[in-house]
């Protein structure tokens, strides 16, 4: 099984998590990567994703599986038949579920006014409130936020949970805006993502395969 | 993510990005943006501007990019935002372009017309865009009878544009750099050098109330491409990054149907037949399904069955397909020419059949050439394949028909169950589906002198049918009288409508071709505070009356059609043009000379 690493920015960042299940199968069917199909009546490609993200949040650290028999470096074949904002950049033989296993992700926050409240999120017991299917919730989110730092007035770091128990930035970020009433647009950007507290590239480099 | 994102669903629609973009950096003397004006869905999956669009990208210093009809909530960004509404790939907004495009596919898209062009900031009418403007050019099938939308065009080109677009866009390119060419100049020239380009402005028409006196002094041509093997044909289609409504590689086989039902008007305007080799056609299928990676393919054509190449296709395709994980749709599979071995490899899901009337009578009238035993022949021989579930396609408002033909559905419905009965090889009980249209006499079919059936008579129809049908475990479902009853009047409007369409517009109509969306009361009130009388615009023509379309040449001789009226008055039939001339016009110009219709004589 192969694990690519793959960008996700400009209009790919307005595609959702299952239309980018379907691109990622296009590209791979362009370059002429021979994948397993699975059995059955609608046979698909045996591909698995990392946790999805949130419409519209651009991402340098998304992760896909390949279940194939290829070994060779793709990574340019890839690039070679990818639309705008989707890029590869690293490839691994390694054997992960990778939705159960990369369980953080660092976003950079950007909005007018955001680096300088940022840091009390990372406060016992933070909660926040937001609107779910038209009604106001207020959460206790403490256990899914690890880190949070400003990077200048306007701009912030943030490691948050994914997965399962996840924690939307969108979400902490709207809420942040609207209690301290940060005007303007915003921009959320994934940086990167981990396993508990290792960077998510050296954790698959660490269970790689070896031919 | 941004505040778009929070306030706008499936933004990507409005920004682009997909696979296969041509290269929007070089550089460029003519910009043309190409519009349709329904949803990104909806128009990405529209073949004419595919072919179109890739080919102005390939002409030297020639940019094409593309917009569609935003929904409400872009609508509303746009609108707090400040933002005129821009194109796709390079968010130029419309009024910056030379040429702004629109492909009129079906009548029921013209308010989407005037409210991407308000969003854009250009005025709607002609008259009121000096040459700061772009020129407003409408195409595709609708502009067969233009008229009611002549106003708010600088011109329309009536038929298909693979040849003459790439010279009218050379000549402009030429006209632009050179002597910086003024627009009623352009429009004078390519009136005078075009046949198949109609330009309202210079051509005035005289109305009595609804009725046309005096259509424009002039014959618009119908541009038809001789052959389709050597016709530009991209080999390549956009990928998008999200689903659209035919999703998948779409290959066209041919252009023009045989078979010459009297209801259809695509039947009419597309003729004659001209088929792609097999050979031709493998490779097309072959390219776009490598260029794109997608894992599914439509033949596209009026009537796949008919293909003469079909079976040396298959024979090529499936290996292929099987091969490279790729499912076939064989689409428009006729009753008469489907046959066990077509649906072979496919799911047993669904068989759909249009059969168009319930009896023989009415379906000798509408020259729809299916027999009861062809019917149940095919029928029998799905249900012993294991089908079990069929889809029946009719028309409400034919010519002619009486309730005895109403009956004849039902009937025919209740003859398919008691088949399943004592064919059925599957334990799933049957669906049968049973679903009806409302019949629209249009423009250039030997039906347009007919006229549109009345809402009481339609409506006592479908009660008929949906109570006997609820009775018998039949599925009955009928579309809305009155955007059929719109359609009739923009497809058989001349000018006299024109305002109206703006008015209801003005009211709100947006996205009529949405049944969640459209609402007859925007075009009732706009027909009142006119005056318009649509029942002169749907109701029955005299045959030696003039019609407001009749200055466009489609090639087929009012004379054909009204020998087929006539005919089908009689309930006589006319054979598929594979069988033999029926001379319908187009012969004489070279066209037709083997059975296919494949070769122009010159």
């Amino acid at each position: 099984m192969l694990i690519f690493k793959f960008t996700k920015t400009q209009s790919a960042a307005l595609v959702s998590h299952v239309d980018n299940l379907r691109a990622v199968t296009y590209i791979l069917r362009r370059a002429g990567v021979e994948v397993d199909y699975s059995q059955g009546f609608n046979p698909h490609m045996e591909l698995g994703f990392s946790a999805p993200i949130a419409l519209g949040v651009e991402s340098l650290a998304e992760y896909v599986s390949v279940k194939t028999s290829e070994t060779s470096e793709l990574t340019e074949r890839l690039n070679a038949v990818s639309p705008a904002g989707v890029s590869f950049v690293a490839q691994w033989n390694a054997n992960i579920n990778l939705a159960a296993t990369i369980n953080r992700a660092q976003y950079k926050l950007s909005a007018t006014g955001i680096g300088s409240v940022i840091e009390e999120i990372t406060s016992p017991g933070y909660s926040i409130t937001y609107e779910e299917r038209g009604k106001e919730v207020t959460k206790d989110v403490s256990s899914r936020i690890f880190a949070a730092n400003r990077v200048d007035d306007d701009a912030a770091q943030v490691t948050l949970a994914i997965g399962n128990d996840n924690l939307r930035p969108d979400r902490l970020l709207l809420y942040l805006m609207k209690k301290y009433g940060l005007v303007g647009d915003y921009r959320i950007i994934k940086l990167a993502a981990f396993v508990d507290d290792v960077p998510a590239d050296e954790f698959i480099a660490a269970h790689c395969v070896l031919h | 993510m941004t505040k778009l994102t929070d306030s706008v669903a499936k933004p990507y629609r409005y920004f682009g990005g997909e696979y296969n973009t041509p290269d929007m950096t070089k550089p460029a003397d003519v910009r043309f943006c190409m519009c349709v004006a329904d949803s990104y869905e909806v128009g990405m999956s529209n073949l004419g501007v595919r072919i179109l669009y890739y080919l102005f990208n390939s002409i030297d210093k020639v940019i094409c990019e593309r917009c569609y009809a935003p929904f409400a909530d872009y609508e509303q960004y746009l609108k707090e935002h400040c933002l005129p509404l821009c194109s796709l790939e390079t968010q130029t907004p419309l009024s910056e372009f030379d040429f702004v495009g629109f492909s009129m596919g079906y009548e029921m898209c013209y308010s989407n017309v005037f409210y991407m062009l308000e969003l854009a900031g250009i005025p709607v009418c002609a008259e009121d865009r000096d040459d700061s403007y772009p020129f407003i050019v409408g195409g595709g099938p609708c502009t067969v009878n233009p008229e009611p939308m002549y106003k708010y065009f600088d011109f329309f080109f009536i038929g298909e544009g693979e040849t003459p677009w790439k010279q009218i866009i050379e000549d402009y390119k030429l006209q632009k750099t050179q002597c910086n060419v003024k627009k009623n100049d352009f429009l004078r020239y390519v009136d005078k050098h075009y046949d198949c380009i109609y330009v309202p402005g210079l051509h005035p028409a005289v109305y009595d109330g609804d009725r046309v006196v005096k259509i424009p002094e002039t014959r618009a041509w119908r541009n038809i491409e001789p052959d389709m093997n050597t016709v530009f044909t991209p080999q390549t289609q956009l990928v998008p990054s999200m689903e659209i409504v035919h999703d998948r590689a779409v290959a066209e086989l041919f252009r023009g149907c045989a078979n010459g039902c009297r209801f259809c008007q695509a039947g009419f305007i597309y003729r004659p037949v001209r088929e792609r080799s097999p050979d031709n056609a493998f490779e097309l299928c072959k390219n776009l399904l490598e260029s794109t990676g997608y894992d599914e393919l439509s033949l596209n054509s009026l009537s796949t069955s008919d293909y003469s190449g079909l079976q040396a296709l298959l024979d090529k395709l499936y290996p292929y397909a099987e091969a490279h994980h790729v499912q076939l749709n064989l689409p428009s599979l006729r009753l008469d020419s489907f046959k066990g071995q077509m649906a072979k490899g496919n799911r047993k899901s669904s068989l759909t059949f249009a059969p168009e009337a319930g009896t023989q009578r009415l379906r000798d009238v509408i020259n729809k050439n299916i027999t009861e035993e062809n019917i149940f022949d095919t029928l029998a021989e799905a249900f012993q394949q294991g089908y079990s579930s069929v889809k029946l396609y009719f028309m409400l408002g034919l010519p002619t028909e009486t309730m005895e033909d109403v009956e004849g559905i039902y009937s025919l419905a209740c003859r398919v169950k008691a088949l399943y009965k004592k064919t059925r090889t599957s334990a799933k009980p049957l669906r049968l589906y049973v679903s009806t249209s409302t019949f629209i006499p249009k423009p250039f079919t030997p039906f347009q002198w007919c006229a549109f059936v009345d809402r009481d008579d339609v409506t006592a129809k479908q009660k008929y049918l949906m109570d006997s049908c609820k009775k018998s475990g039949i599925e009955f479902s009928y579309n809305d009288y009155d955007s059929s009853l719109m359609e009739a009047v923009l497809a058989r409007g001349g000018r006299s409508v024109a305002d109206a369409l703006y008015l209801a517009y003005k009211d709100g109509a947006r996205f009529d071709a949405w049944g969640e969306h459209f609402d007859f009361e925007h075009y009732r009130k706009a027909f009142e505070a006119c005056g318009t009388d649509i029942g002169q615009i749907v109701g029955a023509k005299d045959l030696r009356e003039v019609l407001p379309w009749d200055f466009v040449d489609i090639g087929v001789s009012k004379t054909y059609l009204e020998n087929e009226y006539n005919k089908a008055m009689c309930g006589t039939t006319t054979p598929s043009c594979n069988k033999r001339c029926n001379g319908c016009g187009l012969a004489k110009y070279g066209y037709c000379k083997d059975s296919h219709g494949n070769t122009k004589i010159n």
